[in-house]
């Protein structure tokens, strides 16, 4: 296996199990709809971006998959950006180029 | 050629950061060169503070005795004067508004202000205004404790290092603070003093693309090949230095110190766009008990210019790799995802640990004269910019 393809694995599964955290965190545990977004958005930004940082890109997919459903609270990006006491803010620069890679530019 | 999504829609620009920093004395030049391409309005809150300080009972309002006055008062002044400037904000039809204000002094200890802290702006004061951009004006520590010392307000207040450093720190995060809450549509980044005039007003104005200048500082004494290729890059794009903060000599003095031993003071000489500068008898103690913060502001400032620039451009100059460079390559491409181009004037190619994380097609190397190569890459640049995928934001 190419290194690329075993780095996007590994970071695959660091990016689903941050979704299933944050989801758990923000109280959307049950909304499949939108853990099964997040998590397609963010595999396909990694298929297109081996490298990218998996913590960071699960808290940009996760916003972009939440933000038109009126269920993120400021509280809520609050949380996007503490989960886990682990302070990440790069998601917020991150975000709109997933999203525009999600809507195929 | 624009960046901006918003390039014809209203720009409320807050600039904000500690003070003596030499915001309000840089602003002079580029409001000026502005006023010849758009409609610019311009608002130093003091001065609305000082119009709106009689109405509370003060009639003279000053620099000296602004930290007389009790702080309610003086709160009310601040609030009256925010309030003034949103509204001529609002029925103005400039193009670009620029509000100028400190974000935060350090005062000494008295009265009303045990804390010895008070905000010159506050997160209600922005959500007010509502700027689309902010900019955190800095300079780097040694010129700005060298401006404290020279202020006849600031004597006896014995500002080390330490406080400018944290004083720095506490005006960034209370942009950072307000940016959270209005994420997406606030941006901001911080700017340092050192940049030429017209790199501001090209920032202000939003058309060109902006670039992050990535390039070894370390033990390196000549930078005039860097500030070629950055004059080459400016006629096209925002070039964003990072040793516009000359904080790098301060790690660097220190270290030296440290090798030598004995030493319980050392001066420091700066090469700035004007000259050199040589800050004298820095006591050692000093510098050791800022260190850490000034060591970690360097890596955190980086990587928030990085990830407020479209693109990152690594100018390879030395055939040995820089731990800086290479971290600013890594937090380009995995964290933020900025495509990154790459500079290297040899007749090799980079380590293929550095070629791991940078495209093949975007780096430029061979034995071609260096001034070949700068051009070429500008050339390259200017023809890729427009795919960069966060043009438009």
């Amino acid at each position: 296996m190419k290194i690329e393809e075993q780095i996007v694995r590994l970071s695959k599964d660091i990016v689903d199990k941050e979704i299933i955290s944050i989801s758990k965190a923000i109280d959307v545990e049950a909304d499949r709809d939108i853990i099964e977004k997040a998590m397609k958005i963010a595999t396909d930004f990694l298929n297109a971006n081996s490298l990218t940082e998996p913590i960071t890109l699960a808290r940009a997919s996760f916003y972009i998959a939440i933000k038109d459903s009126q269920r993120l609270t400021q509280e809520g990006i609050k949380l996007l950006i503490h989960n886990n006491g682990k302070t990440n803010r790069w998601w917020m620069h991150l975000a709109p180029l997933v999203e525009r890679h999600s809507r195929g530019r | 050629m624009s960046c901006s999504e918003n390039a014809n829609e209203k720009k409320i620009i807050l600039v904000t950061g500690p003070p003596g920093n030499g915001r309000d004395e840089y602003l002079k030049d580029p409001l000026s060169k502005l006023g010849h391409e758009v409609k610019v309005g311009y608002y130093h809150i003091f001065a609305y503070m000082q119009k709106a300080a009689p109405s509370h009972g003060v009639p003279n309002l000053t620099r000296e005795n602004v930290f007389d006055i009790a702080k309610s008062t003086l709160e009310r002044i601040r609030d009256s004067a925010f309030a003034n400037v949103t509204d001529e904000i609002r029925k103005s039809n400039n193009q670009i508004e620029i509000i100028s204000t400190p974000a935060v002094f350090r005062v000494t200890p008295w009265g009303d202000y045990l804390s010895g802290r008070v905000d010159g702006v506050t997160i209600n004061h922005i959500k007010q205004l509502n700027p689309t951009n902010l900019i955190v004006f800095i300079d780097d520590l040694l010129r700005v404790r060298e401006q404290m010392k020279k202020d006849p307000l600031r004597e006896g207040m014995h500002l080390t290092l330490k406080d400018l450093a944290d004083w720095r720190r506490s005006a960034i995060q209370i942009v950072q603070e307000y940016t959270d809450q209005k994420f997406p549509t606030a941006n901001w980044i911080i700017f340092a003093k050192e940049h030429p005039v017209d790199t501001f007003v090209d920032l202000l104005l939003g058309k060109k693309p902006r670039i992050y200048l990535s390039y070894h500082i370390t033990a390196q004494q000549d930078f005039r090949d860097v500030q070629r290729f950055m004059s080459k890059l400016s006629s096209s794009f925002v070039c964003i230095d990072p040793y516009a903060i000359k904080d790098w000599d301060i790690v660097t003095a220190y270290d030296k110190a440290l090798e030598h031993g004995e030493e319980r003071q050392i001066s420091i000489e700066v090469n700035y766009r004007n000259g050199p500068q040589v800050f004298s008898d820095i006591p050692l103690e000093e510098i050791e008990n800022a260190i850490d913060l000034i060591r970690t502001q360097i890596v955190e400032r980086d990587f928030v210019l990085i990830a407020n620039v479209h693109a990152t451009v690594v100018y390879h100059r030395s055939e040995n790799p820089s731990y800086g460079v290479m971290a600013e390559v890594i937090h380009s491409v995995t964290t933020v995802s900025r495509p990154v181009y790459v500079l290297y004037p040899f007749k090799t190619r980079p380590s293929p640990f550095f070629e791991h994380f940078v495209k093949r097609e975007n780096i430029i190397h061979g034995n071609k004269s260096i001034e070949n190569l700068e051009d070429e890459m500008v050339e390259r640049l200017k023809h890729y910019c427009e795919t960069w995928p966060t043009i438009g934001f």
